[in-house]
């Protein structure tokens, strides 16, 4: 087990020199000269256009830059705001708590509605109980999470007034008042996550039940609820979990639209302020956060795959 | 839907095209007939005619604003209303399919012009370049899709085309992958391979060989990455990165809507939000019944009509039991039992049918056998002959659907275990009636470790504590020779040979010492030497526990030393019921007779084994008349027309042959040697 988390940890390094690459290239991509760009475009003085120059190194080679960037980075300095001058890194650990509840939440909500949508629907498949569940998750992937947030707010902020439409209170300060605000943008995310986890799920238990260990487990005097719960459930959700791993970032994705319309003051506000605002450093630094972020989840997930499955254990 | 197969005259080669036709046919039929399939068309060439004639077809400029009209209603004008700048909804709708339709294809189709060329060069060439293209696609893979598109947007900018661009980089990877594990799945095939051997550029070979095969797996990909390409469009459009006004959107009317009018109108937030989720919809529905199609799923619905489904144990539906005349003892059908009581496991006519894509099936058919007290019967047969689901069905295995059972009774104990219910079935199941299967590796659980699957054997019958199970699990190991059985209870069946597996199988089987064990071909996936071990095993256990046991296997050598009496059974049907002595002395049923000359553990006085001429019929195509008539060597007319029943052929013993008084067969020992298929020697 602890062998397969440090390959998995390995594994990780090539991708994050590429991805770290990558996001520095923004920089260098942007067309134009960058500096020009981030000083403010046409109306940027000579002077401003030097210091941002200097500030980013923009005047060594490309290498020399991105090791500086990196070796900054790896410390925590990942750059100072071009619009507010604020501390790139210190903003983001602020922001940081409300992304991460968000997402752990509509994780929650995602297995809540995902895992006994897809029992009741692989265990009687045809049933009346599975279609339903069938039109659920179809819609649950067709519906776009902007929209079911909006409907959400209207229905239950707007007419019903049960939840707040927008805005949030840090865990810290008020745990009521923490999910009073977050259940909504959870809902939003973890609904469609939560149909294909459920698509997932039905398939996978249809093959599990249809099993020669299965028909053991009925042989031997198996209840209904050993069966069908514990051995055809366990082995049904390896391959979910799997797709859990890959959901996680649309979850992630997702968190930039939903933490929008409901005024979160998370990663995703914070990027997409600083793409309104070509303030390219804060790109840069929320994108490999991010990213660092999906890794871990997917780390974790893969744990508990290990955990699942006993020949990736021992192995 | 019935084909006529009449010959019409056609020339064989136009019928094999018309009948290549047919199958194409029927499989277009089989897509579009999946709910929706071709609504979802329609919808989507509907959005697609909007967006190449918007101009033509919009009954309003999409950016007229008309104040007096702000936020109307439903009228001639507006078919949708119109928003709070008083556009026309619909015609704004209609320009949205523009960008969104355009992005939505742009996209797909760059990510798979890039992903092919990564992917096939990655595939094909491997190495070095192959491990570069590979960890940038997963570098590629580590952001979260919106992400990465927000961040290219931000470098790019937020016209048309930048933004297929930058979805195009967030599809890309994914496809790449698959097209490369698909074009190193093909690489590896004989036809390329062959290709390659005979010196053809590598260019050609992808374009000609890989390409094509690539792309049929790939269309499932594609019509699904339309709808998520839709919905990223509209989401981006949304957070105000779509195209610039004027240019109208569907997720930037959304947007529009949400900000001024969520208080005042909340039906304004209706027709964007409905055409997008009807798009994404279309385009899954596509995607989904292709991927159905392309995998030769049949819709379950009705493979599964007519069938009574139930979950863990197999339906019956019988007529209603005529009530048994006392004379029922005497009928041929009933095998004789020399003057004893009900024997311990009485079947009786028991008839199976599966619920085919063609309609039901009988594949067992009236089939009727005891196992007395401590008896070891066995059923045997080739693959297909109903054996191993006559067994199953006696512990109420088979799944229901596609399972059914249709008639005939299964006594043990004198209860008929077609009259009862899960519950008093599952008591049964492993305490008085256990079983052991083929294939040991895929029939114990791989989750669990074995000592969880004995105790929780243990523990579904009797009420011992965890520990006291655990102990009990301990012996059991040791009872089937497991050396340090206190330590392999923690083991997980991969981590034991074959022999050890089969050996924990029947461990679990009589863990709650049962009276009879059913063991379907117990030895059959396992090496000779291990089979020997396990035959060997079973005999010193059966001893021990004073068990019944009734042994399912086509290994007759394996049988003839185990057994008291044996059943053979063909093409659903019981052939032949005798001891095991006699019947291998003397077979009366030409099948039996066959079958020893076939088995390479048997001497009989053929010189070497003598494989038997044709295949088991498939259930649903016996032939009329004894079912074995085509393959035997004895047929006359008499035996293709008339079904033949299975009648008395001398003390203990029944057979299903018309001619069982006039022909002698030659068994183990006996002087006339047969061969079969070839000259009929026993033949008068």
């Amino acid at each position: 087990m602890g062998r397969l988390v440090l390959r998995r940890l390995l594994s990780i390094i090539p991708v994050l020199l590429i991805v770290s690459f990558a996001i520095f290239l923004l920089l260098a991509l942007v067309p134009g000269d960058p500096a020009v760009t981030l000083a403010g475009g046409l109306t940027a003085t000579p002077a401003e256009i030097a210091r941002v120059r200097a500030q980013l190194h923009l005047n060594d080679p490309l290498m020399v830059q991105y090791w500086h960037w990196l070796t900054a980075a790896v410390r925590g300095n990942l750059g100072t705001s071009i619009s507010t001058g604020q501390s790139v890194g210190s903003q983001i650990a602020a922001r940081f708590p409300v992304t991460f509840g968000l997402v752990v939440a509509s994780a929650i909500i995602a297995l809540v509605v995902g895992v006994p949508l897809g029992i009741v629907s692989g265990v009687r498949p045809g049933g009346s109980l599975d279609s339903g569940a069938r039109s659920f998750s179809t819609l649950g992937l067709a519906v776009p999470s902007f929209w079911l947030a909006i409907l959400l707010v209207s229905v239950f902020a707007v007419h019903w007034r049960i939840f707040p439409s927008t805005g949030y209170t840090a865990i810290s300060a008020s745990f009521t008042g923490w999910l009073k605000d977050v259940i909504l943008p959870a809902i939003t995310l973890g609904v469609g996550v939560g149909a294909t986890l459920a698509r997932q799920l039905r398939a996978s238990l249809i093959d599990a039940l249809d099993t020669p260990y299965v028909r053991t487990a009925w042989a031997k005097g198996g209840t209904r609820r050993s069966v069908l719960l514990r051995h055809a459930f366990k082995n049904a959700s390896m391959p979910v979990v799997t797709v859990f791993g890959v959901q996680i970032g649309y979850l992630l994705g997702g968190a930039v639209i939903v933490e929008q319309i409901f005024s979160f003051p998370g990663l995703g506000t914070y990027m997409l302020s600083g793409i309104t605002d070509h303030d390219l450093p804060v790109v840069q630094g929320v994108a490999i956060i991010f990213v660092l972020f999906q890794m871990a989840m997917s780390l974790l997930v893969d744990i508990s795959y290990g955990y699942l499955n006993p020949k990736v254990r021992v192995a | 839907m019935t084909v006529a197969t009449g010959d019409v005259g056609l020339l064989e080669g136009e019928r094999r095209s018309l009948r290549g036709w047919w199958a194409e046919h029927q499989r277009l039929r089989r897509f579009l007939g999946h709910g929706g399939v071709l609504l979802s068309f329609a919808w989507v060439l509907l959005m697609i005619v909007f967006a190449l004639f918007a101009p033509l077809i919009a009954p309003h400029d999409p950016n007229a604003q008309n104040l007096a009209e702000t936020n109307a209603g439903i009228s001639a004008g507006h078919w949708i209303g119109a928003d709070d700048l008083g556009r026309d909804v619909f015609s704004r709708l209609i320009y949205g399919a523009q960008s969104s339709m355009q992005v939505t294809f742009e996209t797909v189709g760059l990510a798979l012009v890039l992903a092919l060329l990564i992917g096939l060069v990655a595939g094909f060439r491997g190495g070095w370049l192959d491990f570069l293209l590979m960890r940038g696609a997963d570098a590629g893979l580590a952001f979260p899709p919106l992400v990465l598109a927000l961040a290219v947007v931000a470098v790019l900018g937020t016209s048309v085309n930048d933004t297929s661009f930058a979805l195009a980089i967030v599809f890309t990877p994914g496809f790449a992958r698959f097209i490369r594990g698909q074009t190193l799945a093909i690489r590896e095939e004989s036809f390329v391979e062959a290709s390659t051997s005979i010196g053809t550029p590598p260019t050609r070979i992808v374009l000609v060989r890989i390409l094509p095969n690539v792309m049929t797996g790939l269309v499932v990909g594609i019509a699904i990455a339309l709808g998520s390409a839709v919905l990223a469009e509209s989401g981006l459009a949304f957070l105000g990165l779509g195209p610039p006004p004027p240019a109208a959107s569907w997720g930037d009317m959304l947007q529009e809507a949400y900000n001024t009018s969520l208080f005042t109108h909340p039906w304004s937030l209706v027709p964007a939000g409905l055409t997008i989720a009807l798009t994404v919809l279309a385009f899954n529905t596509i995607g989904d019944s292709l991927r159905d199609t392309l995998s030769g799923a049949t819709p379950r619905s009705r493979r599964q009509r007519g069938v009574k489904r139930q979950r863990g144990i197999t339906a019956v539906v019988r007529p209603a039991q005529p009530i048994p005349a006392p004379a029922a003892q005497a009928e041929p059908d009933e095998p004789e039992r020399g003057g004893a009581g009900p024997a311990l496991l009485e079947v009786r006519d028991l008839s199976v049918e599966f619920q085919t894509d063609t309609g039901r099936v009988r594949v067992v058919d009236g089939v009727s056998f005891d196992v007395g007290e401590g008896k070891i019967v066995g059923l045997v047969g080739e693959s297909g002959s109903g054996k191993t689901v006559s067994s199953l069905a006696v512990l109420r295995l088979l799944s229901s659907p596609p399972a059914q059972i249709v008639g005939g009774s299964i006594r043990f104990n004198g209860r008929d275990l077609l009259d009862i219910e899960f519950d008093e079935m599952r008591r049964i199941r492993g305490r008085d009636i256990a079983m052991v299967f083929q294939d040991p590796l895929a029939s114990l659980d791989p989750s669990f470790t074995i000592g969880y699957q004995l105790i929780e054997a243990i523990r579904l019958h009797e009420n011992v504590t965890r520990a006291a199970a655990r102990d009990r699990a301990a012996k059991l190991l040791e009872g089937v020779h497991i050396p340090d059985p206190s330590q392999r209870l923690s083991a997980y069946p991969h981590q034991l040979s074959g022999g050890m597996r089969q050996r924990v199988m029947i461990a679990m089987a009589l863990s709650c010492h049962p009276r009879l064990l059913i063991a379907d071909e117990p030895t059959t996936a396992l090496d000779v030497t291990v089979q020997a071990q396990i035959v060997e095993l079973l005999c010193e256990l059966r001893e021990k526990e004073d068990l019944a046991v009734l042994f399912v296997t086509h290994d007759l050598a394996l049988i003839s030393e185990l057994s008291d009496e044996i059943i053979v059974m063909y093409a659903g049907q019981v052939v032949e019921h005798s001891p095991t002595a006699e019947l291998f002395g003397r077979p009366r049923h030409p099948y039996t007779a066959a079958l020893l000359a076939a088995s390479p553990g048997i001497r009989t006085e053929a010189d070497s084994p003598v494989l038997i001429a044709g295949q088991v019929p498939q259930a649903g195509q016996f032939p009329s008349g004894c079912r074995f008539h085509p393959r035997c060597a004895y047929a006359e007319d008499a035996c293709r027309t008339a079904a033949i029943d299975l009648t008395i052929a001398g003390p203990d013993r029944q057979s299903r042959c018309r001619r069982v008084e006039e022909l002698t067969l030659a068994g183990v020992g006996s002087e006339v040697a047969i061969r079969l298929g070839a000259d009929p020697v026993g033949a008068p």
